[in-house]
């Protein structure tokens, strides 16, 4: 049965667990391990407050839609740390995956330069994927940086990726890698919930305490 | 540790529902900040700042190069696996956390890529 945890302050203990069993069957709400609720997954699909002990209510929503599918928690309105609608979280994980296409990119490309891999040699990955790799490895550190610009290049970089490969395989009279081109948009969307972090955490810098 | 229910926050004289633990002091709800799981008085979480640290952040640069450039990847890891002890003791911001993680796991790569390196030059240049 999966779980999660969750504190209810940025790095405070995690006292909020949450559990559910296939197709969100079962989901209960837990704090300091006693159970406050069971929410029906109808219940989750249309989004329920829950109240808490401490007199404070959380709202927990399964969005599904496309490109902002998983499970949103609030707090008195507040999006909790570490949920998928909190906007640290959103950008950490833009970084994380930026972070991620880097390290591939450098090692699979260092990997077919060192022991010559002509599978590899042969779909041109090489000294090209460890310069592409580092790209993503410097937009990540600066999207860790909360930087919008960085974050904007490389998700730039990765539509340009899709693009030439496109016309690439036009111009090869061939079929276009219809899973990578996925794979990609994919990733464009998982970034671009980097870009509502990073907008939501600078707008609540510039307001007012 | 929870306090007795005569206890108050010094600050704001409201019941205190904790202690720093760091200094001791009593903390209200309003005024607890957290750090590694564990409260915080305002002063005390002000000292361990609200940003990465600067360790933190040069640890993930130097991994960051590391990726192409090898050598900066190691102290990256050193210092990131350094800067992860230092927030878990509660010597340093917890803000820095992921950071500091993302340095050693980087640098982790970065130490790859200069296994790679070393066996591109053997393959090349070994006689």
């Amino acid at each position: 049965m999966p779980s999660q945890s969750f504190a209810f302050e940025p790095n405070g203990p995690k006292r909020l667990t949450l559990s559910w069993g296939a197709f969100w069957k079962n989901f209960t709400v837990a704090v300091d391990g006693q159970q406050v609720a069971e929410v029906s997954p109808a219940e989750l699909k249309a989004g329920k407050d829950v109240a808490l002990p401490d007199g404070s209510t959380l709202r927990v929503h399964l969005k599904q839609g496309f490109g902002n599918a998983g499970l949103e928690l609030t707090r008195n309105g507040q999006p909790l740390p570490g949920a998928v609608n909190d906007p640290a979280s959103m950008v950490k994980n833009a970084a994380y995956l930026l972070y991620f296409l880097a390290a591939l990119n450098a090692v699979v490309g260092a990997a077919a330069v060192a022991f010559h891999v002509k599978v590899l040699e042969n779909i041109v990955i090489g000294v090209g994927n460890i310069i592409f790799g580092f790209i993503f490895a410097v937009a990540g550190f600066f999207t860790m940086r909360r930087s919008l610009v960085a974050l904007i290049l490389a998700m730039a970089l990765i539509a340009v990726e899709v693009v030439a490969s496109l016309v690439m395989a036009t111009e090869a009279a061939g079929q276009p890698g219809v899973g990578g081109i996925f794979l990609r948009v994919g990733f464009l969307i998982f970034l671009a919930r980097g870009v509502t972090g990073i907008r939501a955490l600078k707008a609540k810098q510039a307001a007012p305490a | 540790m929870t306090p007795s229910p005569a206890a108050t926050c010094p600050l704001h004289a409201a019941p205190a529902v904790g202690t720093c633990a760091r200094c001791g002091a009593f903390t209200c709800e309003g005024c607890s900040r957290w750090q590694a799981e564990q409260r915080l008085c305002v002063s005390c979480f002000a000292r361990l700042g609200e940003k990465p640290s600067r360790q933190a952040t040069v640890a993930l640069l130097l991994s960051t190069l590391g990726l192409c450039l090898g050598i900066p990847g190691l102290i990256g890891l050193w210092l990131g696996v350094q800067e992860l002890r230092r927030i878990r003791r509660g010597e340093s911001s917890a803000a820095g956390e992921s950071t500091a993680e993302l340095a050693r796991n980087v640098g982790v790569v970065s130490l790859v890529m200069l296994a790679l390196f070393v066996v591109w030059l053997v393959r090349e240049f070994a006689p």
